[in-house]
């Protein structure tokens, strides 16, 4: 009795059992037990992932990180959404993925006295760059109609927007909306006075009073929206575009939180895009149509700049106020503007060193 | 009372002296405390006709172009200078050589 405990104790320490080929059975229920629970978690998983987009495929929501791809599943990934949204946009999508140039570093430059505020640089970056065109309706450029020389001192203390409810703005005779605060500290209102609107609508542009002044996202040197991305989908590219893997975003947001420039914008819902306006150039960091749930922004429609080719933004603007180019070349018309004119900075003082500049004659 | 005071060992005199200490002190910084600030916003107030402090700068009144080139200074749209422009282009190359390593 005693040794045949001794015995069932030892076969136990040994992983086995005792006595006859029990042992097989149970790693066999094991193995059985394991596998059923894994084909019941990837059907579930399956069936959500369907109901969330039924055109994202399997291996699309399973893909890598682009940055640690292979070529291969480079190649694979963008096989697989060009056949996706051909069949969905019902006409020949390309996906590209070209990389940065070597000795290019692009650089903006925006000439702030020149701009009419006539939005067609918004419209023409909606249409290029494939932005969802109404609930929600995004868009990557926003101008904001600025206040020109008005520095009475009445008006020193206005630039913060207030609510309804706010006394002093509801008996003051500008009304109540003001539109966001563009300079200045929040916490420091005294002598603000650049203060603007983004939703002005006038009659025509350019205002006598006015001054417009666009923002997008400025391609930061050391952008803060990388620092904070916890799982590492929006990153620097050497041509210092700033660019996302929407396959890899998880929708947290901490980019658009820390953004000082508000130039990145997120889908609440499925991104709208009627297929006869899809633009079926695309790259895969860059236009190729957004899911619900991903964060966007300008990318320098990387599309275009890869190849050579100005922004759709530069292209569009009636007056050529604005200016895009390598800032490594010391003969492109940017570099030139950059040591030359009168530049600044929007919150340069943040130190992320952005690439947009903002120059007057 | 006696009974109490003997228990604690205190006297309540010299307690009430402290307390009183303690409370025009108190009194008395907040009150130099609400006239410093009240100074302060008087000086960078909202005065018309007086001069306007924009952050260190005293600006007089009636002085559009003086008050717009200190609010500009004060606020972030400083044009930068030839040698701010040097600066970064020098940074950007090599940073850019670096493989952005320096600003990152």
């Amino acid at each position: 009795m005693v040794e045949e405990k001794e015995k069932i104790l030892k076969d136990k320490e040994e992983g086995g059992c005792s006595g006859c080929g029990e042992g097989s059975r149970r790693e066999f229920l094991k193995t059985i037990g394991a596998a059923a629970a894994g084909i019941a978690g990837a059907v579930a998983g399956a069936k959500e992932a369907e109901a969330y987009n039924p055109n994202i495929t399997w291996e699309e929501w399973f893909q890598n990180n682009w940055r640690l791809m292979t070529e291969e599943e480079k190649k694979e990934a963008i096989r697989r959404l060009e056949e996706r949204y051909s069949k969905e946009y019902k006409k020949k999508v390309k996906v590209d993925d070209t990389p940065a140039m070597d000795g290019v570093l692009f650089g903006y430059a925006l000439n702030i006295q020149k701009c009419i505020g006539c939005r067609r640089c918004v419209y023409a970056c909606v249409k290029e760059n494939n932005q969802s065109r109404s609930n929600p309706q995004i868009q990557w450029i926003r101008v904001i109609r600025m206040e020109k020389g008005k520095f009475s001192a009445e008006r020193m203390d206005l630039g913060y927007p207030k609510g309804e409810g706010d006394k002093i703005y509801k008996d003051h005779s500008y009304g109540v909306d003001y539109g966001i605060q563009v300079g200045g500290n929040a916490y420091n209102p005294v002598g603000v006075t650049l203060e603007g609107q983004h939703y002005y609508q006038p009659e025509r542009v350019p205002e006598p009073e006015a001054f417009y002044f666009p923002i997008q996202c400025q391609q930061c040197e050391k952008p803060p929206c990388v620092k904070v991305c916890p799982v590492r989908t929006t990153y620097r590219d050497p041509d210092g575009i700033v660019v996302i893997d929407y396959n890899w975003c998880i929708g947290c947001r901490m980019c658009m939180a820390v953004c000082p420039y508000w130039a990145r914008r997120f889908n609440w819902g499925e991104p709208n895009l009627p297929a006869e306006e899809m633009n079926p150039n695309t790259h895969y960091l860059g236009n190729r149509p957004r899911m619900q749930g991903v964060v966007e922004k300008c990318t320098f429609c990387i599309q275009r700049s890869r190849k050579g080719r100005y922004t759709a933004c530069v292209e569009v603007c009636p007056v050529g106020a604005r200016k895009f180019g390598n800032l490594l070349d010391p003969e492109s018309e940017v570099r030139k503007i950059l040591e030359t004119k009168r530049v600044f900075r929007l919150k340069a003082e943040f130190n992320t060193y952005p690439k947009f500049f903002y120059f007057i004659d | 009372m006696d009974k109490e005071r003997g228990k604690k060992g205190v006297d309540p005199s010299r307690r009430a002296l402290l307390k009183g200490a303690i409370a025009g002190g108190v009194t008395l910084a907040t009150v130099g405390s609400v006239t410093g600030l009240a100074a302060k916003a008087v000086q960078e107030g909202k005065t018309v006709t007086g001069a306007r402090l924009v952050g260190s700068l005293l600006v007089p009144p009636g002085d559009d172009d003086a008050r717009q080139e200190a609010i500009m200074k004060k606020k972030e749209y400083v044009l930068m200078t030839d040698e701010e422009k040097k600066e970064l282009i020098d940074l950007l190359v090599r940073n850019y050589k670096a493989k952005g390593s320096i600003l990152l």
